[in-house]
């Protein structure tokens, strides 16, 4: 009742000072203490002897007064509260000494956590930064990416005649924006420079809940057809064109010929991934008629949107709500919009969806192999607390409750893991660095990693969580067991023995079959990027050169200027002495633009199920230049123009789909088919080019001549000589001698090129690799420490045997007989959960199964060799043992 | 109250706060004056008065300080913080409610 205080805040203000005091000043303390107590004892005595008796009387009448003085004393110092900081810190200083007395042991252990936690680390930083930090704008809960789909395409580009219905006609979405990456040429400071233009309607930012630092956002109105041009900057921009001036708005910047008015410049970090690299933002609404011109419904070029949900409808409602709309749309325009879906995703789901799976895989790996290092410190540390039991048993017989052991334990795993994990950290530092730049350029929103607060709370977590674990846990186990046996057997109880093999055999089982399901997965993933770099690219792809070449529309106006532009700077190249090939393709290598097709002859397929088809338009040369091999008819030539017959050159395997026992030859297919069907003769067929073995689209190909169908923007291909790389600089003057306003940027070797494809499948192949070999390094570490631990304990009886005449093969096979089971368990363990978590791991995979037999097998038998490897140490100190010293000693 | 130590859980707390109030004073004094005020009737054991006086200073109620005795002996003499004033307030406050309750309760007549 008067206990039940109520306590002011400012009491903190009061007790701090004292709790330190008592901690850091506790000698003193006690001294007052001592010296308090006597000086009541004095006045006490001196008023004893005041009533009359002698001064030893007295003294001892004082002393009886007071009772236990000792008693009294502690009591005072138990008013200090801070007695189990005091004991904590002397279990402290206990436990480092103890690990400082056995540096063998500390070392071990606290490399093998800084291992497991150093990888953790890493591999949860890119985690952390890629998949769980909420995307950077405001309620991103809300925020879906919208595309349009057929059976064959799933994620086609939008046609924005069908946008501007969805804006009319949904109700779901409270905001709305779309946009579409285009490159241009500026003309600034400088030499005329590409950069990437990003075309928006004037809904975009708003949905995205994105303002500009400076300046104001695009309107409706200039984001109507045949508004004044104007342009938002870019960070980048704002810095190199107009070094950060704040009274840029108002300025003007020439792109592509045209002059625009800067009105606003964009925050860079906070725009979406897909768009951190674009200089300037431009307005699409402005530029709509011309985008597919009479075809604008059916013109699927280049444009995605983003639109924002309205508060608490969800995603699936918007969704249906969509598809409605759709439908809708299809009975209006059945000519054009037969067969289309719209596909809503969340935009986290689309920025990170492709890279989620690799990474929580490389998560579950590290996560092995942190499992593994505590497995093996868990051994090492049972060892140690059977060995101690003696002691434990000691302490408990004495009095120390069980909460004070266990304390006292963590004290000494505790130091082991936290010192694991700092140097676990460290090592996460120095190679972060090295990974980020590996990283950055395949994995969206990696840049951003690194030891933040997050990362930093994980790896504390997780080393503490090991110390707690793995150290207590075998601990208390040597504790529980009948304190009586310590006493009696000690160290060489047959029952201690197995208590202890069993343990370190069941956990170096388990480590065996941890590393044997990283083993395996580093094996099929090794061999899928394999398979994926055998597939054939259908291109000789050594001695070419790349880059990319953009016209500017205001001098190049018409077809014919494009073309004759062409043929020329393709003339001049042809003349540079190394270049034995020169061509130009548009849009991109591969995967540019996709299409519908229909073949002559054949019936019309229904809408929406036609077949697709990649489409790129092709100099004559750029087949030359690539190598791609010509298996029948005839590369294009100059007089494949406009003015020609149409034709075309088509993959094998359209040739082999539609004319499998024809010459495909003179055939005709048509494209564009639903608006206005233009016809293509076939003039050739070619090996087919892929520049991603593992594509899992695969379309067709069909390529038509450029001068049939000519772009402003595309890709020079040049071939030198065996043995030689054309020169940039004889390719720079080509152009220049042409046209000084002409830009040539994103210039790659086209070996270069095809290997950044396979960069990201690449990078999982090291990482688990990596992790693969930490993990089986650790593991037969285990199984060494079990089989060396197995021979010392048994060196009696194995002198003993030598002595009545065992040969030294009966000694192997003793050995072996008990290491086998422990390898044999976790062989099969770790088979089985590989073929548990094979699902999992096959869409990862190219044309390898998740169960692949050999790679299974090649695994087990690396695992076998080096678990028996690992015996070897051991194997040969059994052999070595001396019967006579051994009888001697006993 | 037949024996004096049989002090009522944390009256002594407040018995110390209030004489410590009053005056700084060393163990001793306190012990001494304790007896005095109260007719003999309460009496704290030494042994258990100086654990309770460093308990009242841990939780920042008194504070001490060395000083002279009135026998020109070095003592330690305690005194009442601030918050110890504030901690006598509300406890007196309370042992008020608390024995008047009680005395009404014990004054009933039975029936």
């Amino acid at each position: 009742m008067l206990e039940s205080r109520s306590i002011p805040p400012e009491r903190w203000v009061y007790t701090v000072p004292l709790r330190l005091r008592a901690l850091f000043r506790r000698r003193q303390l006690d001294q007052d203490l001592d010296e308090e107590l006597q000086s009541h004892l004095e006045e006490k005595t001196r008023e004893f002897m005041e009533n009359g008796l002698s001064a030893e009387e007295a003294h001892y009448a004082a002393l009886r007064d007071f009772g236990s003085l000792e008693l009294s004393k502690q009591n005072c110092r138990d008013a200090r509260k801070v007695l189990w900081v005091q004991n904590l810190i002397e279990d402290l200083r206990f436990g480092l000494r103890t690990l400082r007395k056995t540096p063998g042991f500390t070392a071990i252990a606290v490399l093998t956590l800084a291992l497991g936690i150093g990888a953790n680390t890493v591999v949860f930083s890119v985690l952390h930064a890629v998949l769980l930090r909420p995307l950077p704008y405001a309620h991103p809960d809300r925020l879906v990416f919208l595309s349009e789909s057929t059976a064959d395409l799933p994620n086609m580009f939008i046609s924005l005649a069908n946008f501007a219905d969805w804006q009319s006609m949904n109700t779901m979405f409270e905001n709305m924006g779309a946009f579409r990456r285009d490159g241009a040429t500026m003309i600034g400071r400088g030499e005329p420079r590409h950069v990437l233009v990003g075309e928006v309607t004037a809904g975009l930012f708003p949905t995205l809940g994105i303002d500009p630092v400076l300046g104001k956002n695009l309107s409706a109105e200039q984001d109507k057809p045949a508004a004044a041009p104007v342009v938002l900057l870019s960070d980048a921009l704002w810095e190199s064109e107009f070094a950060r001036d704040p009274n840029v708005i108002g300025k003007q910047l020439r792109l592509d010929g045209t002059s625009f008015t800067v009105t606003g410049v964009m925050p860079n970090s906070r725009l979406p991934l897909y768009w951190r690299r674009i200089d300037a933002f431009t307005s699409l609404g402005r530029l709509e008629p011309s985008i597919g011109g009479e075809s604008r419904r059916s013109y699927h070029f280049g444009v995605y949107a983003y639109a924002r949900l309205k508060p608490a409808v969800t995603i699936q409602q918007a969704r249906t709500q969509m598809l409605n709309i759709a439908r809708i749309l299809e009975q209006r325009h059945p000519q054009t919009n037969a067969g289309q879906g719209v596909v809503v995703q969340a935009l986290r789901e689309r920025e990170i969806g492709n890279v989620r799976r690799p990474l929580e895989l490389l998560m579950g790996s590290v996560v092995l192999v942190l499992l593994i290092a505590c497995s093996n410190v868990a051994s090492l540390l049972t060892s140690r607390a059977i060995v101690r039991r003696r002691e434990i048993a000691i302490r408990g017989a004495l009095g120390a409750g069980a909460a004070r052991l266990t304390l006292q334990l963590l004290c000494e795993t505790g130091p082991l893991a936290l010192i694991g994990g700092a140097l676990g950290l460290g090592l996460a530092c120095s190679v972060m660095p090295a990974l980020a730049r590996h990283v950055m350029s395949t994995v969206p929103r990696a840049e951003d990693m690194g030891i933040d607060g997050s990362v930093l709370a994980f790896t504390v977590f997780v080393s503490v969580t090991t110390g707690i674990v793995f150290g207590v846990v075998p601990a208390l186990a040597a504790y529980r067991s009948n304190p009586m046996d310590a006493f009696t057997e000690g160290d060489r109880s047959p029952q201690v023995r197995g208590l202890r093999v069993g343990l370190r055999s069941v956990l170096a089982a388990a480590e065996l079959a941890m590393a044997l399901v990283l083993l395996i997965g580093a094996g099929l993933t090794i061999k899928s990027l394999f398979r994926v770099l055998q597939t054939d690219s259908g291109m000789r792809s050594k001695g070419v050169l790349t880059g990319v070449l953009s016209l500017p529309p205001t001098k190049y106006t018409s077809a014919a200027q494009l073309d004759s532009f062409l043929q020329r700077l393709l003339r001049n190249i042809d003349a540079l002495p190394e270049v034995t090939a020169a061509g130009f393709e548009t849009p991109q290598l591969v995967g540019g633009s996709q299409g519908s097709f229909r073949v002559e002859g054949r019936p019309n397929l229904p809408q929406g199920e036609e077949s697709y088809a990649e489409f790129s338009s092709l100099t004559p040369g750029a087949l030359e230049a690539l190598g791609v091999r010509l298996l029948a008819g005839r590369f294009f030539t100059w007089s494949d123009d406009a003015a020609g017959q149409r034709v075309c050159i088509i993959d094998d395997n359209l040739a082999e789909q539609y004319w499998p026992r024809e010459n495909p030859i003179g055939k005709r297919l048509a494209t564009e088919v639903p608006v206005n069907p233009t016809w293509w003769t076939v003039a050739g067929v070619v090996h087919h080019l892929t520049t991603d073995g593992a594509d899992p689209q695969q379309l067709v190909e069909i390529f038509t001549p450029y001068s049939q169908d000519p772009a402003r923007r595309g890709r020079l291909i040049v071939r030198a000589r065996e043995g030689h790389m054309p020169s940039l600089p004889g390719i720079k003057q080509a152009i220049h001698s042409l046209d000084t306003d002409v830009p040539l940027y994103g210039v790659l070797s086209l070996p270069d090129m095809l290997q950044e494809r396979v960069a990201e499948r690449r990078l999982i192949v090291v990482l688990l690799c990596v992790f693969a070999a930490i993990a089986v390094v650790l593991a037969a570490l285990g199984v060494y420490g079990v089989t060396a631990y197995m021979v010392t304990g048994r060196t009696r009886e194995i002198g003993l045997r030598l002595a009545l005449g065992a040969k030294r093969r009966d000694i192997v096979r003793l050995i072996l007989a008990q290491a086998t089971p422990v390898i044999g368990t976790g062989a099969v363990l770790g088979i089985l959960a590989c073929l548990a978590l094979s699902q999992s791991l096959s869409t990862l995979l190219f044309q390898v199964s998740a169960t692949d037999p050999w790679t299974i097998a090649s695994g087990v038998a690396l695992l076998i060799a080096v678990a028996l490897a690992a015996c070897g140490i051991p194997l040969r100190k059994a052999i070595a043992i001396d019967p006579v010293r051994v009888l001697h000693r006993e | 109250m037949s024996k004096p130590a049989d002090l009522v859980q944390g009256t002594l707390d407040l018995l110390l706060l209030k004489i410590v109030a009053l005056e700084p004073l060393n163990g001793f004094a306190i012990s001494r004056r304790l007896k005095q005020v109260s007719g003999q009737v309460l009496q704290v054991s030494d042994g258990s008065l100086y654990p309770a006086l460093h308990k009242l200073q841990e939780a920042g109620l008194i504070t001490s300080e060395w000083m002279l005795s009135e026998n020109n002996r070095r003592a330690k003499f305690y005194s009442l913080t601030r918050l110890g004033r504030k901690q006598l307030e509300t406890e007196a406050k309370n042992w008020g409610r608390l024995s008047s309750a009680i005395s009404r309760v014990v004054k009933l007549k039975e029936a």
